[in-house]
């Protein structure tokens, strides 16, 4: 009976509580955001082409070739090679490989195009060793380092700045003294314009801006040896003057800074100790040049080198391979490379995801967070196809899409918002509910057992009366026979 | 002030090429031994955003600025810092005719770009948010309960307001305190910092401890060129300034420096230090600073105006002059010093061509109203707008607008919507000569949510100043208004689920009581009320403790 009754106050209350209580959660697409979290480095496949002219004296050369080089990558990647020897199929995205007769095997990659001269010997060719050479030298010394890092065997340096679909570059010319100082810097950025719209067609979005600092003192004070201001090692991680230079950015995306320090007249010349180009870069944060000079107007000329080096440094914190020399086919691998490390964070973020909803039941995902979880699925999967289809560019913008939404969903204002509560604070407000409650079941159930002791001892007694009463009739009973 | 407008002239000549930047300040003594002190940086460059390719090439301006007011797609914005109060009856006009003078606390208006008013209001909350981050002020507190869109030509611009795509936002955080940490960026923006030139004198400690300070930075468009204006004003108490160099410690003066009065309010003699009469004003006392060299950027244009009446004597340097002067920083640090026989003699101030004063009438926390008092204090008619917004929670009623409302040409009304939108009231008055009218409309105070309350919900609510611009370009605010709401006990949600609790728990109770309960026959009934009875009880006990 009591429990029919605590059952119907359960069944009443409960549904009551569990409504009001209730916080929406989204019905997000768990298993497929773990799957990609867990596969995205096998899910990878770029199909890379290569042209090698066919020729008369190696008709299945470009056959051979695709057959042993992709032998060998099934081994650790998904990343193949399509070669082709096929001049009608050739377009731009090939890597050109031709190949001549001549004493000593050698190879010889373009400074400008993706062109690759390799040279063979007639022993090489009766071994049948020609096509796993060619297979070796695109593997290994064209693409090598890519293929090291798709096949997870090389992290990327540590100064390499995190992924961003798009990059802020600043530049800003900061001196040490306070008269005027002019820098042609928009003839300076003609040169450096085409690596900018290389790397905004195939790798991210690049937008530029440009100041001037007045009165910047160094944050560090650099040793007067007599002729120069000498930097040396310990002095560096200092001498950006953070708290004084006016270098922050309100940009959402990445922002890389250039510097171009000029010494005010008392300091100069400043030198760093063993740099070539007085210059050194701050990982993951950008690059700072020296420039010693009395001139108060920078002409392109003077800024040509600095240029240069902020050329090479801004390659390097974006995680360019530094060989093959051929710029193009290293854009190339550029391009892919980051196409990689995007999903790889995606896939990441998304798996963070799941964890997170699984941890915390408690917390509320709405449903902006399904339509960017789905959103970044949706860009992994494009992405994907558009690498196996050879379209770099269009993969590293499909990919940065995929990584915004899936930061966008992880980082839901609503979901970072909702702090944890923590279980005493709930009893707190429960207490008062539970409390008197509780008291008054236990109570109640004390009584209830006493009451049950009782009448089972009463029983008892009873029963014990109504026996000696039976005796004593019976007994009466004999008496009043016997009488 | 015509001293600013040579200036303007000037640098506007000057930046036919590329960029420029100049620097001034004023000082002027103003009466009972107050000393204005005005510092102006103007930042001019062609409009980067403007610029052909894919750099945008900052300057002069600063780059910081430039890049949160292009995210947020504003085109011209106005930023306003101030405490105290401008007396404007012994004063006369604030520096620039009020036109860089706020009201107390952060106020803030822009012409902010957007497909309609909603993606504008969306772009407001961005700069708001960034500007924010940027002055280490509460700016993102100016959200949509607060902010009032008014008509795009409602407040003086010095572009073209032909662009349709540009909305005039406005919103005030009176109770914001201005304080170092807001000065601090403030000079970051200048190009010599605070290393060269007049900023040098800008101090934290110097600058807030006055009767009025102001600080703003407006950035505004003339033709293809980008205008940044900094400026900073305050009115120092300068024997306060004097008397707490030679002691920190604040001391009561000598029995003897005191002067006694009969006061007409009191039956008693008063007695209070009196104003000194001869003043020897050093700036490197008053500011802690020498002038430092000139900002090499800052054109050669004189930097410094002293503006006094004749019977001031300022040495700059070596050289000795009566009344006002202008000088320009040359490449040593210099000292300047003000000195005067009877330095309560200023020159004249100018009167403002209008006063207005906004106070609370009415009593209780149900309803109140504001009444706002217009005196025309010249000879001539003055016609001014006055511009009020008001918060949600002040239930304003058009229809009880009374007074002499022959004064007001025009009316323009928004009403508030509850946690959405103030009320704006913008009202074109027309002052006869040498008059005084007064408007006054009710108001109910409306309740809030609990959670709507601050922390310290008894203190009460700031109402933002109003605003009176008048056809002659003078500018004036009123005071902030404190508005007592009615504040709920804030215990109350916890008692409600007490008592909620209690409820249930007694019908639980009870329930409970109802089925445990047993219907026994009387003996028995007895027998345990005899066994459970107390006496019972401790015969048991005692039993069981002496072993009989």
């Amino acid at each position: 009976m009591i429990l029919l009754v605590l059952a119907a106050w359960f069944a009443i209350l409960g549904p009551l509580w569990l409504f009001t209580s209730r916080t929406y959660r989204a019905p997000l697409d768990l298993e497929s955001m773990r799957y990609y979290e867990a596969n995205i480095d096998r899910m990878v496949a770029p199909r890379v082409k290569v042209y090698i002219p066919n020729s008369q004296q190696f008709p299945d050369l470009a056959q051979a070739v695709e057959k042993i080089a992709n032998e060998n990558l099934a081994r650790s990647s998904s990343y193949r090679l399509e070669v082709t020897g096929d001049s009608s199929q050739k377009t731009d995205d090939h890597i050109t490989m031709t190949i001549h007769q001549a004493k000593e095997v050698l190879f010889a990659i373009s400074d400008t195009e993706k062109d690759i001269d390799m040279t063979y010997t007639l022993e090489l060719v009766d071994l049948g060793e020609l096509p796993s050479m060619v297979s070796l030298v695109l593997l290994n010394h064209v693409l090598g380092s890519e293929i090291a890092f798709f096949s997870n065997h090389a992290t990327l340096a540590h100064h390499v700045a995190p992924y961003s679909p798009a990059y802020h570059l600043t530049f800003s010319l900061v001196y040490g003294g306070g008269d005027e100082i002019q820098w042609d810097i928009k003839e300076s950025m003609h040169r450096f314009g085409a690596l900018v719209q290389k790397l905004d067609d195939s790798v991210a979005n690049i937008t530029i801006d440009s100041q001037v600092e007045y009165y910047a003192e160094l944050g560090t004070s650099p040793q007067n040896n007599g002729t120069h201001h000498v930097l040396d090692k310990d002095n560096l991680s200092t001498l950006v003057n953070f708290a004084e230079w006016s270098l922050a950015s309100t940009v959402e995306y990445q922002t890389l800074n250039f510097v171009l320090y000029i010494p005010s007249p008392y300091q100069s010349p400043l030198v760093i100790a063993d740099s070539s180009t007085n210059s050194f870069l701050i990982p993951q944060w950008g690059g700072v040049t020296i420039m010693n000079t009395m001139q108060h107007h920078l002409t392109s000329q003077d800024l040509d080198p600095v240029f240069d080096v902020f050329a090479s440094q801004l390659l390097s914190l974006l995680g360019a391979p530094t060989s093959p020399s051929s710029p193009a086919i290293r854009m190339d691998m550029l391009s892919r490379m980051t196409t990689l490390r995007a999903l790889r964070s995606t896939a990441a973020s998304l798996g963070a995801l799941v964890r997170l909803y699984n941890h915390m039941p408690n917390i509320a995902i709405p449903k902006r967070v399904l339509k960017h979880s789905e959103a970044a699925i949706e860009g992994i999967k494009a992405s994907l196809h558009a690498l196996s289809s050879s379209e770099w560019a269009k993969a590293a913008s499909l990919a940065g899409q995929a990584f915004t939404n899936a930061e966008q969903a992880f980082f839901d204002k609503e979901m970072v918002a909702q702090t944890f509560v923590p279980s005493e604070h709930m009893f707190a407000v429960y207490m008062p509910l539970l409390g008197p409650i509780a008291l008054v079941l236990f109570t109640n159930f004390l009584s209830y057992k006493k009451l049950r002791r009782l009448s089972e001892q009463s029983k008892k007694a009873l029963a014990e009366a109504d026996a000696l009463a039976a005796e004593t009739k019976l007994q009466v009973q004999n008496e009043l026979e016997k009488t | 002030m015509l001293a600013w407008l040579l200036v303007l002239a000037s640098g506007i000549l000057a930046s036919t090429n590329g960029e420029s930047y100049h620097e001034d300040l004023v000082l002027r003594p103003l009466p009972k031994n107050k000393l204005l002190s005005s510092f102006r940086f103007v930042a001019e460059q062609r409009d980067p955003q403007l610029a052909s390719g894919e750099l945008t090439e900052y300057t002069t301006f600063p780059r910081s600025l430039g890049q949160i007011m292009s995210r947020a797609s504003t085109h011209e914005l106005h930023l306003r810092f101030s405490q105290g109060w401008w007396d404007a009856e012994s004063w006369g006009v604030p520096p620039a005719n009020g036109t860089y003078a706020g009201g107390v606390g952060v106020e803030m208006w822009a012409w902010v770009a957007g497909e309609d008013l909603a993606d504008a209001q969306a772009n407001w909350h961005r700069l708001a948010h960034s500007l924010s981050g940027f002055f280490c002020a509460s700016l993102n507190f100016l959200d949509q309960t607060v902010t009032t869109h008014l008509e795009s030509d409602a407040l003086p611009r010095s572009g073209d307001s032909s662009d349709e795509n540009l909305y005039l936002l406005r919103g005030a955080l009176p109770a914001e305190p201005v304080c170092t940490e807001n000065l601090t960026p403030f000079i970051k923006l200048l190009p010599c910092k605070s290393r060269a030139g007049i900023a040098s004198l800008l101090d934290g400690h110097q600058l807030f401890d006055s009767q009025w300070q102001t600080m703003s930075v407006d950035v505004d468009h003339i033709g293809d060129r980008l205008r940044l204006t900094q400026v900073v004003s305050n009115v120092i108490d300068v024997p306060h300034m004097q008397r707490r160099r030679r002691d920190p410690l604040p001391r009561p003066e000598p029995y003897a420096d005191l002067i006694c009065k009969e006061r007409e309010w009191s039956a008693d003699y008063i007695c209070l230090p009196d104003d000194p009469r001869s003043a020897n004003w050093v700036i490197s006392e008053i500011f802690d600073k020498e002038l430092a060299p000139a900002c090499p950027l800052a054109g050669d244009g004189p930097h410094v105006f002293v503006e006094a009446s004749d019977n001031w004597t300022v040495k700059v340097g070596g050289n000795v002059t009566s009344g006002s002067v202008s000088f320009s920083l040359g490449s040593e640090p210099v000292d300047l010093v003000l000195s005067s026989e009877d330095g309560l003699v200023v020159l004249e101030n100018k009167v403002p061509d209008v006063f207005v004063d906004r106070s609370f009438t009415g009593y209780g926390q149900q309803s109140g109203g504001l009444r706002t008092v217009f005196t025309n204090p010249h000879d001539v008619e003055v016609s001014l707008v006055y511009i009020e917004n008001l918060p949600w929670y002040m239930r304003l009623y058009l229809h009880t607008m009374s007074g002499d409302l022959d004064i007001v040409e025009d009316i323009s009304y928004t009403s508030a919507e509850d946690r959405t939108r103030p009320s704006k009231v913008q009202l074109h008055i027309r002052l006869p000569p040498l008059s005084q009218s007064s408007i006054e409309y009710k108001f109910d105070k409306s309740l809030l949510y609990i959670e709507e309350y601050p922390p310290d919900a008894n203190h009460g609510f700031e109402v933002p100043p109003a605003l009176a611009l008048t056809s002659t370009g003078y500018s004036t605010r009123t005071t902030s208004l404190l508005l007592s709401l009615a504040v709920p006990d804030f215990s109350m949600p916890y008692n409600v689920i007490i008592l909620t609790c209690t409820t249930m728990a007694m019908f639980l109770g009870s329930f409970v009581n109802l089925i445990v309960k047993k219907v026994v026959p009387e003996p028995l009934g007895e027998k345990i009320l005899v066994e459970s009875s107390l006496k019972r009880r401790i015969q048991a006990f005692k039993t069981k403790l002496i072993g009989n």
